[in-house]
């Protein structure tokens, strides 16, 4: 049988999709249409998030007899919304027995004698993230965005958005840029580094407050103080102590000092969305588009994604039919891969590859 | 009935796995197999296109079509093109999340809890009629959960109707104030009498799927009647999701199932046919499913949050870090298990490549499975004051980590280490998640499903027989008498080992049986017992119930490396003194003493000489049977114990 690898894809000019999500539980809807461009900051849809509801017993507080009759006395429209304190029911707006609004938020409803006064609830406004074109739109919920340009998908990020300059690392690595807090380089930028980040990397970045950093990977250790801390972080590769795959070091490199798109997209358990550093470019030379329906097969370049070969890209020499064993006596179907860092030949699990679409 | 080509389909979180059955001589067979990375996400996010790559793949195999204008062909054409069924299942995607509502907590919501446990539904809020909170307070728990179902029940049947009411209106009042596109689905489970008023109530608001009454009385609980309603709630949702179920749905003969459900049916099915007491364990990327027949009742606990890929991480989180370690041969740093842990919760289908990986892999399902049985036996209809289980006729295993080592030996004795069942047990290997369509498929097609289940749809990976007590270490637990092809072979286990010895599916072998001390299998001291053989053999189990693999990492170490060599033949590990040494975290402030390390013992030379010496000082032990046949002169073992075990593998 064929294996279709998982894309993790690192080209300089790709077709890009994206895809844009209400949360399940925002009510709203899209607000643009297919085949509208779109850029990279323009609101694509719009929603709010359920919030608490106060139940207030009106029709005793303007002493009606009969609380059916509460509907009548509505100052406001069910929905529309009011600010602390302005009147929403009563005989009159400005006189007389009235009800008002314990908080900023609106009158979700009238149930007998009571209003039901929701507060007022958390917006969701989502972003295009790209510039690119409304391909699709599903539901009401959710836009797919085709755009084209480099495209590194990464494995984790810290759930920070940005729009900023990327800086490649000086020459002897990212440690060599000075602690110096008034030096206003790389302030708010998007900073790349080839090696695994440290807590000695966190320090500097929060002390010369860089956007977000760039690297192949990082301790699992040092999540917490990631989360925490006011610095985005990317992983190209995993957690450990992984370098960055050469073909994402060239590309990162080759854009330096461009404007990108970061979307070091937090992942949740059973999310599907990937992280994505995105650098929009126009130009249809050498585009790539990537199809589902890929095979792993021999002449690919592909990224090892397990220990103790993680980051490293390969060539696929053979996929043999009959599954393998490893050194540690599984027997899975594997690939045999070339490696490009030292020319080895080994057998590798085919799960621990990925096409990057190089 | 139809009698062509039947399609089964099983959409998990990281594989899509499709097997085909045909008549083959007027019986129902497998004819082919394949499967593929789940297309959830981009670049398809559709899980129709994982589907449509196994098809393709597998026309080419049976040279014959199965896919057609985005679909699969239905039904079978007179070229033998397409299928007359396609049964799909799934578990991919994230759990429900439920609000249940009810009058008595432990009556009727207790009831629909333990309904909702056999799918992937997580109950994240319980409103009922005694708790204090105010009604605004539960407006706001039922508008803040963020439902993707509530499941309201309560009342018995010809019961007072007046006591569900209140509930009933303050669910339709949170309906009211939601908007349309984000109210949830409503699940009745209660009173029958007043189902017609909960439908004509709710839906106008929002889609309500009335089942039959949980807690018809109040003695009686009755869960059968809610399954497919539970199964449509479940397809409702997914449908309303986006990747591409919708679509899979209308292709599926039963419509979309989860997959739990089907193992609950295939367990009662053998528990039923064999008469005797069943597990089945399925641990997923995502969710882990254990279903117990004890004694002819079922129970099924699925735990949408206890998985070794997408949900390793929780996994981790809810057992700890020690539980993990308590599995593992070397001291691992709570840094080189997060790293793991989070390594498999990005890159969900990544198989451990190094020796250490494989290990922190299997320690991590070992303890998950360990924590599933302790938590799911206060379920089943056992002693629970019992530290061990009865005995279990049979074990069906599902799951990637379990199932797909590509070594039958080795999986074996994770089933053994991870269930730790007693008695004789037959084990059975699901690597191709066909229990899940075929539990399905007994809804529409029975008898197809009976043969299948009894053909070749699940692997026979053979028997394990296992001692129940404390044997002690390295002393003879039991003296085995082996009867293959008219030899015979006498084999002294030790207390705290393995033996696995190869008996190809098919084949059986006659063993007799005496065993040490208070030690017992069923109950019994002597017994003679015709074992069946299948992929991994049989595994003689002298390590005792229940068992841990050892207090320090030094008898870790050398537990778990000669349990692996016993049991798959594979060269013992050299264990590297890196294992044993002390964590940094661990470790003593500088200057301080070094501490002793252990060392684990050298398993290979001192069994040698333990079993050798045990059985020149044991007397026969089978001249009491009954049965037995004139006593042979036991066999002297002179050699190392490989060459036995060479001798016993080459039966």
């Amino acid at each position: 049988m064929y294996y279709y690898p998982k894309h993790s894809i690192t080209n300089a000019l790709a077709r890009i999709k994206r895809i844009v999500r209400l949360p399940d539980a925002a009510s709203g809807g899209v607000i643009v249409l297919e085949g509208q461009t779109v850029d990279i900051r323009d609101r694509v849809a719009r929603g709010v998030l359920p919030s608490r509801v106060l139940i207030l017993d009106a029709a005793h507080e303007l002493r009606l007899n009969n609380p059916q009759m509460l509907k009548n006395f509505l100052l406001v429209k069910e929905r529309q919304a009011v600010q602390e304190k302005d009147p929403i029911a009563g005989k009159d707006a400005k006189r007389g027995r009235r009800v008002f609004a314990p908080a900023n938020g609106y009158v979700a409803g009238v149930d007998g004698g009571r209003i039901l006064f929701a507060l007022l609830p958390e917006r969701v406004e989502l972003d295009a993230g790209v510039r690119g074109t409304v391909a699709e739109v599903n539901n009401n919920r959710e836009v797919v965005i085709e755009a084209r340009g480099a495209l590194v998908q990464g494995v984790w990020g810290s759930g920070k958005n940005l729009i900023a300059i990327m800086r490649y690392e000086p020459v002897g690595g990212i440690l060599r840029i000075s602690r110096d807090a008034l030096d206003t380089a790389y302030k708010n930028e998007i900073v790349v580094t080839t090696q695994p980040i440290t807590a000695e990397v966190l320090d500097l970045a929060e002390i010369r407050t860089f956007g977000a950093i760039v690297a192949p990977s990082m301790s699992a250790a040092l999540i917490e103080r990631v989360l925490a801390g006011t610095v985005g972080v990317f992983l190209t590769e995993g957690f450990g102590s992984a370098r960055m795959n050469p073909s994402a070091q060239e590309l990162l490199k080759e854009f330096d000092g461009y404007q990108v798109t970061l979307d070091a997209h937090l992942p949740a358990r059973l999310d599907v969305r990937r992280p994505e550093l995105v650098i929009n470019r126009s130009g249809t030379d050498e585009l790539r588009e990537f199809s589902p329906f890929k095979r792993l097969a021999r002449g690919d370049t592909v990224r090892v994604c397990c220990a103790p070969y993680m980051g490293i890209l390969a060539k696929v020499l053979e996929v043999p039919r009959a599954p393998q064993t490893l050194p540690n006596g599984l027997s899975v179907p594997c690939a045999k891969i070339e490696l490009s860092h030292n020319g080895n030949q080994v057998m590798m699990p085919q799960h621990c590859l990925e096409w990057i679409g190089a | 009935m139809r009698t062509g080509a039947i399609l089964t389909a099983d959409i998990g979180n990281v594989s899509t796995r499709v097997s085909i059955y045909d008549l083959v001589d007027g019986e129902y067979r497998t004819i082919a197999r394949a499967q593929t990375l789940t297309t959830l996400g981009l670049p398809a996010d559709d899980v129709s296109v994982g589907l449509e790559r196994v098809l393709r793949d597998l026309e080419r195999t049976l040279n014959r079509k199965l896919w057609a204008g985005g679909r699969i062909i239905q039904p079978e054409t007179l070229d033998r093109d397409g299928v007359d069924y396609a049964i799909i299942t799934t578990s991919a995607g994230r759990p429900l999340r439920a609000v249940v509502m009810g009058l008595m907590p432990d009556i009727s919501v207790e009831s629909a809890l333990r309904a909702l446990s056999t799918s992937y539904v997580e109950p994240v809020e319980v409103l009922t009629l005694r708790s204090s909170e105010s009604e605004e307070d539960k407006l706001n728990k039922l508008l803040l959960a963020r439902a993707n179902v509530v499941v309201l029940a309560g009342g018995i049947d010809k019961g007072a109707k007046d006591a569900l009411l209140p509930t009933l209106n303050l669910l339709t009042l949170a309906l009211r104030v939601m908007e349309t596109s984000v109210r949830p689905l409503v699940l009745y489970l209660g009173n029958a009498a007043l189902a017609d008023t909960v439908s004509a109530q709710l839906s106008e608001l929002t889609e309500v799927v009335v089942a039959p009454n949980v807690r018809p009385r109040f003695d009686e609980e009755v869960l059968e009647g809610a399954q497919p309603h539970i199964a449509r709630i479940y397809e409702l949702a997914k449908e309303r999701a986006s990747g591409g179920f919708m679509r899979l749905g209308t292709m599926s003969e039963t419509g979309l199932l989860p997959t739990a459900q089907s193992y609950a049916r295939v367990a009662t099915y053998f528990a039923q046919t064999r008469h005797e007491n069943v597990i089945a364990f399925d641990i997923g990327s995502a969710s882990s499913v254990i279903v117990g027949v004890f004694n002819g009742q079922v129970r099924t606990r699925i735990n949408s949050r206890k998985g070794m890929g997408h949900s390793a991480l929780a996994t981790l989180d809810s057992l700890g870090l020690d539980a993990i370690r308590a599995w593992l041969p070397f001291n691992a740093s709570r840094e080189t298990l997060l790293n793991y842990v989070y390594n498999k919760t990005v890159r969900p289908a990544l198989v451990p490549y190094s020796v250490e990986d494989m290990f922190i892999e299997h320690a991590l399902l070992r303890a998950a499975a360990r924590d599933a049985v302790v938590r799911a036996r206060a379920t089943w209809a056992i002693d629970r004051e019992a530290n061990t289980l009865p005995a279990v006729g049979t074990l069906l295993l599902g799951g990637a980590t379990l199932t797909q080592t590509g070594n039958p030996q080795l999986t074996l004795l994770l089933a053994a280490d991870c269930l730790q069942p007693t008695g004789v047990t037959r084990v059975l290997s699901d690597p191709h998640g066909a229990s899940a369509g075929l539990g399905a498929l007994a809804q529409v097609n029975a008898s197809a499903a009976v043969q299948l289940l009894e053909g070749d749809a699940l692997t026979q990976l053979g028997t394990i027989v296992s001692i129940s007590g404390r044997p002690r270490p390295n002393r003879t637990a039991a003296q085995l008498r082996i009867q293959y092809e008219g030899e015979r072979v006498d084999y002294a286990l030790k207390g705290g080992q393995v033996l696995c010895l190869p008996l190809p599916a098919g084949e059986t072998l006659d063993v007799r049986i005496s065993l040490k001390g208070n030690l017992t299998i069923n109950g019994k001291q002597r017994l003679k017992l015709t074992l069946h053989g299948g992929e991994g053999g049989i595994l003689f189990d002298g390590r005792g119930r229940t068992f841990e693999a050892g207090a320090t990492v030094a008898q870790r170490a050398a537990n778990l490396t000669q349990w692996l060599h016993q049991a798959t033949d594979a060269p013992l590990i050299d264990v590297p003194e890196s294992w044993l040494a002390p964590l940094e975290e661990d470790a003593p402030p500088v200057k301080a003493e070094k501490p002793r390390r252990e060392r684990p013992a050298k398993p290979d030379k001192k069994r040698g000489k333990a079993a050798t010496a045990v059985l020149e000082e044991d007397q026969d032990p089978f001249a009491a049977l009954p049965d037995a046949e004139p006593a042979a002169p036991v066999k002297k073992q002179t050699g190392p114990l490989d060459d036995d075990l060479d001798e016993l593998r080459r039966l």
